[in-house]
């Protein structure tokens, strides 16, 4: 194994943790928020947001992600552009973050949507008869209940963003696999493999964490399901 | 038609006229009927005539198409605009217990009773456990509060759930056939813990389709009767000598169970 291509290159591999973390993090607590408004609007009555939302997520859904990202990175400054606002300077960085939150959020509302269809009415209607408005029914019932019931499928949507951080450096957003493909070419090519297999290794170990804090979530709340 | 009880006490509960409509069927055809402070009201009647419905009418988880609804103070008309808050209101007058206990499952039987408490009563947390722990002995079920409801019988779970509305102290306890989803040997103990409520003095109106427990602790009966009230008056009169022949039929066919 040549160590000192790994050496030189892990230092810098590692520095870009942070990198795709924030790659993950942002689009997450976005499309938390986002999605269960779009969640609120699909179970709800108003026919009009409903059908906007329903083209919104089937368009998100239905075209492939790296195409939203093109399409936001290329199109975006010409919409601002339009009325007189200069984006230009923005980070690649920050194009992915929106095109992932955006993509992120249907994603998260399809499975909320599931996960509250599988919420017991009966709870809701005992939060309603011991007198807790609309919100205090979301918040003390409906959310916790659905995001339970959610939360397995709701891990692996975000491994899979978390993996899906490495398509931002097609647009040139700096991360793991943009930094070691840029340590490659600098290279011509040299140790290839075991770079990759390092930033593979990384990602690896990510997952594994976030695979690891999610079930620590998924047991602490179905902790009541047990009958000992 | 009004009892002794009824003559010394106020009225809590008034409801006027109520229709409500599902669909293209109207299921109540008018409903009125007068509770007064301390009376336990017993709802009678065939199934699909309409009790749970009219029970869910009172408490504005149905919303009546018309008719109106006063609990200690609150009044809603239905026939007019009312808004979230109105319903609100008149639903704090009030506490449910389910058929199907409904208890809120991530949460320990301590906690289901404290929650209206804390939440809607704004009640400290000190405040809040003393109170539920209170009720939860009043329904003989100190031992158990720190169980999830998966962790209790559905006797138990149903105690806890009387419990969790009598720790609001509402104007009335509404309770929907409360022992029908339980098993036969569990039902004495929860229609214990609804008598002993009883006797207290709370306000309380039961649909059941049990004759026996109804003449225990009732002190007034009506029978639904396609979404009318076919008869009204105290057990001895409904249940013992009811005049309408649907009503005969009907208490004659549960006695021999
Ligand atoms: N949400 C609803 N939508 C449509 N129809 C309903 C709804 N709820 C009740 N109904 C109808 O209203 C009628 C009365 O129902 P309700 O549940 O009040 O009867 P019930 O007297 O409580 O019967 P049971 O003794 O079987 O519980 C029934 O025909 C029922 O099908
Ligand atoms: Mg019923």
């Amino acid at each position: 194994m040549p160590t000192h291509v790994l050496q030189s290159v892990l230092p810098g591999l590692l520095q870009q943790v942070p990198t795709t973390l924030l790659y993950w993090f942002v689009p997450s607590a976005i499309a938390l928020l986002l999605g269960t408004l779009l969640c609120i609007v699909r179970v709800g009555q108003h026919r009009v947001l409903y059908w906007a939302c329903t083209v919104f997520i089937s368009f998100f859904r239905g075209t492939p992600g790296i195409v939203q990202i093109y399409i936001i990175f290329f199109g975006l400054p010409k919409l601002f552009w339009a009325v007189h606002v200069d984006i230009d300077g923005w980070p690649a960085g920050a194009y992915f973050i929106i095109a992932t939150s955006l993509n992120l959020s249907c994603f998260v509302c399809e499975v909320l949507k599931g996960g509250y269809l599988g919420v017991d009415h009966g709870q809701i209607e005992a939060g309603k008869s011991i007198g807790f408005g609309r919100f205090q029914n979301f918040f003390r019932v409906i959310a916790p209940q659905t995001l339970q019931i959610s939360i397995l499928n709701l891990k692996n949507l975000e491994i899979d963003v978390l993996k899906d951080t490495s398509v931002a450096y097609t647009i040139g957003a700096m991360e793991i696999l943009g930094y070691a493909n840029r340590v490659i070419s600098n290279q011509f090519g040299v140790g290839q493999l075991w770079i990759l297999g390092v930033a593979a290794i990384i990602y690896f170990i990510l997952c594994a964490l976030l695979e690891l804090g999610f079930t620590a979530a998924s047991h602490h709340m179905e902790r009541h399901g047990r009958r000992s | 038609m009004s009892t002794q009880k009824a003559s010394t006490n106020g009225i809590v509960i008034t409801l006027h006229d109520i229709h409500k409509t599902f669909g293209e069927h109207e299921i109540l055809k008018g409903i009125s009927l007068e509770v007064h402070q301390g009376e336990v009201l017993a709802i009678l009647g065939s199934s699909g005539s309409g009790k749970t419905t009219l029970l869910r009418c009172i408490n504005a988880l149905e919303i009546p198409a018309s008719g109106t609804v006063s609990i200690d103070g609150q009044k809603i008309d239905y026939s007019q605009k009312h808004s979230r808050q109105d319903v609100l209101h008149l639903r704090r007058k009030t506490a449910m217990v389910f058929q199907s206990y409904n208890l809120f499952r991530n949460k320990t039987a301590l906690q289901n009773v404290m929650e209206g408490l804390h939440v809607v009563q704004k009640k400290s947390r000190d405040e809040a456990r003393q109170e539920a722990r209170k009720a939860l002995a009043d329904v003989g079920l100190s031992e158990f509060e720190d169980r999830y409801p998966v962790q209790l019988s559905g006797g138990q779970q149903q105690r806890v759930s009387i419990a969790r509305a009598l720790a609001l102290k509402p104007s009335v306890i509404l309770f929907d056939e409360p022992t029908s989803a339980l098993d036969p040997e569990l039902v004495s103990d929860v229609n214990e813990a609804i008598t002993a409520v009883a006797k207290t003095g709370v306000t309380m109106i039961i649909v059941t389709h049990e004759i026996g427990f109804a003449r225990r602790v009732a002190s007034q009966v009506v029978f639904v009767d396609q979404g009318r009230i076919l008869e009204r008056g105290t057990p001895e009169e409904v249940i013992d000598h009811p005049k309408e022949p649907r009503v005969q039929a009907f208490i004659s066919k549960l006695s021999y169970k």
